[in-house]
């Protein structure tokens, strides 16, 4: 069944006038956890882009006080891409795919009886991509996560928290500057520095880290995963495969990636 | 800083009755993305806690059929932690934290005046952490991502993407089995993929872009604004000049730089 651009979409439009300051778009996109706005007339009718791309012409000229005076007077309209590239919110996903590409976009207003109904983004799009895997339960392959959140050793722990929070991942590997892998950082390893004056701003991963790490080997059963996690009280185990000594991990498993499978329709458990 | 439970925790349950079946727990776990509910009959009376951790029971005895049998007819009830650790919602966040770390919990029911309010979980003391990162904006270092999506050349496209959503990321960077910086990829790059069947033995190492474009960490942000302007990339790999073959110190991308100027206090916000 071919997915319509309205299946992938984002609904609605988050926007604003052209006259906003440079500033003002900055604080709308990150508040909103958005790369773009769009911007609309005063009869509503959409009239450009504005991204985090764009933006950076603003930071780019902000080298000296006189340039910087310029860059703020500059509005969203200034500097918006216009006109707008638009698509049919009931063509096929792959349309959308192919106009990004032409006119080298990032994002697409979808429209629906000549009015706006929201926007596609590469993001998007990568989502529709990510939905097309395997129904498979058996080892530790098939439901693990092969791309897993790093850091090197002398990053701070208030960094390492931020992008834990961002992106709602519980655990991050700490490789030195040869790629070996050192430790593992979770939310239980910063529980001991959350003190009355907060955390100490000079401590880095490398200090608070658990070592050695937890590992399974790729080809193991779910089953002997979660055996070992239950006995050994792990929330996550180190991918690795035994025939390679010494090679950068895998992926990562967690708890949460096994009960994930169990909540897949037409696993075992449902149904 | 005299943070309190209240200011960090989530606020509001999400519970389940104690007849609910353990493939429902997983449902409910996965579409709230949640990795705890709160079992209860009436909402005021919580009974215990069911993580995705006390779910791995359910998967290490669902060996055989037989087994298996029986773990579906388990419930909610049957595995939950009871009774549950609580705290008062004014409590300060370092007792807190210090009452999780010494009793090896990951979350505590939040009380006022003897009503359940709330949920605090390591994540979100690890949030509270995160917001004390000091503001500086001078150079790459400042404000670029020290953690990051890393993962192997040899995994699939499908496994990429599907992180790269999960976590709400738009690059991963790529390492070959000895971690070695080999490429990045990001959505960009898969729109060529998207509207089509991916083949699933597709690899990262057969899609990526190989061509980097690196910013030494003491660059100014100006330097890495005009080099992402200047060859059209949304995001650079931050490295040592002096080290240049050492494992990436981060990623640097235009949301950063725009997440520094909406700030309050930076130039830009100032009137």
């Amino acid at each position: 069944m071919t997915k319509l651009v309205r299946d992938l979409m984002h609904k609605g439009l988050i926007t604003c006038p052209p006259d906003t300051p440079l500033g003002q778009v900055a604080v709308l996109l990150v508040e909103n956890h958005i790369h773009s706005l769009v911007i609309t007339d005063s009869t509503g009718k959409p009239v450009g882009l504005i991204s985090d791309f764009d933006l950076l012409t603003g930071e780019w000229l902000s080298a000296d006080g006189e340039n910087l005076e310029t860059m703020k007077r500059l509005t969203a309209g200034k500097l918006m891409t216009s006109p707008i590239d638009t698509i049919e919110a009931d063509v096929p996903w792959q349309d959308a795919a192919h106009l990004m590409l032409e006119k080298q976009d990032h994002r697409l207003v979808v429209s629906e009886n000549g009015e706006a109904v929201g926007v596609v983004s590469i993001s998007d799009l990568v989502a529709a991509i990510s939905t097309q895997t395997k129904a498979a339960r058996e080892t530790v392959s098939d439901v693990m996560a092969y791309a897993f959140l790093v850091c090197r050793d002398k990053t701070p722990i208030i960094a390492a928290a931020r992008i834990m929070t961002k992106t709602h991942w519980r655990s991050v590997i700490v490789v030195d500057i040869n790629s070996k892998p050192l430790g593992i950082v979770t939310g239980q390893d910063l529980l001991w520095h959350v003190d009355q004056d907060g955390v100490y701003e000079n401590l880095n991963v490398e200090d608070v880290m658990s070592h050695p790490l937890s590992t399974i080997d790729i080809h193991a059963s779910l089953h002997e995963a979660a055996n070992l996690m239950i006995q050994k009280h792990f929330h996550r185990l180190i991918v690795t495969d035994k025939n390679e000594a010494g090679g950068f991990p895998l992926g990562i498993l967690s708890s949460f990636d096994i009960v994930a499978e169990m909540a897949r329709p037409g696993s075992a458990w449902q149904g | 800083m005299n943070q309190t439970v209240n200011d960090l925790m989530h606020k509001g349950l999400i519970t389940c009755h104690p007849s609910t079946s353990l493939g429902q727990v997983a449902t409910m776990l996965t579409e709230h993305h949640v990795h705890a509910l709160v079992v209860a009959e009436q909402t005021d009376i919580p009974l215990g806690i069911i993580s995705d951790f006390d779910l791995l029971a359910g998967e290490w005895l669902s060996v055989d059929e037989e087994s298996l049998n029986t773990m579906r007819k388990l419930t909610a009830r049957d595995l939950m932690t009871s009774p549950i650790e609580t705290m008062d919602a004014d409590t300060p966040v370092s007792k807190a934290a210090e009452r999780m770390d010494k009793k090896d919990i990951h979350r505590m029911l939040v009380m006022n005046e003897d009503k359940p309010v709330g949920i605090l979980s390591i994540s979100d003391l690890v949030a509270g952490i995160a917001t004390q990162e000091p503001v500086r904006r001078k150079t790459v270092e400042d404000v670029m991502s020290k953690t990051f999506l890393v993962c192997r050349d040899d995994n699939t496209i499908i496994s990429a993407a599907r992180t790269m959503t999960q976590a709400g990321w738009r690059s991963i960077i790529v390492v070959d089995a000895h971690g070695k910086l080999q490429g990045v990829i990001t959505g960009h790059q898969l729109v060529h993929l998207a509207g089509n069947k991916v083949a699933e033995d597709l690899r990262v190492k057969d899609f990526m872009n190989r061509d980097l474009i690196t910013v030494d960490i003491n660059s100014s942000l100006q330097e890495a604004a005009d080099m992402m302007i200047q060859n059209h990339r949304h995001r650079v790999v931050v490295v040592d000049k002096n080290d240049p073959d050492s494992f990436p110190i981060g990623v640097i991308s235009s949301f950063d730089i725009v997440a520094e100027m909406a700030r309050p206090g930076s130039i830009w916000q100032r009137k």
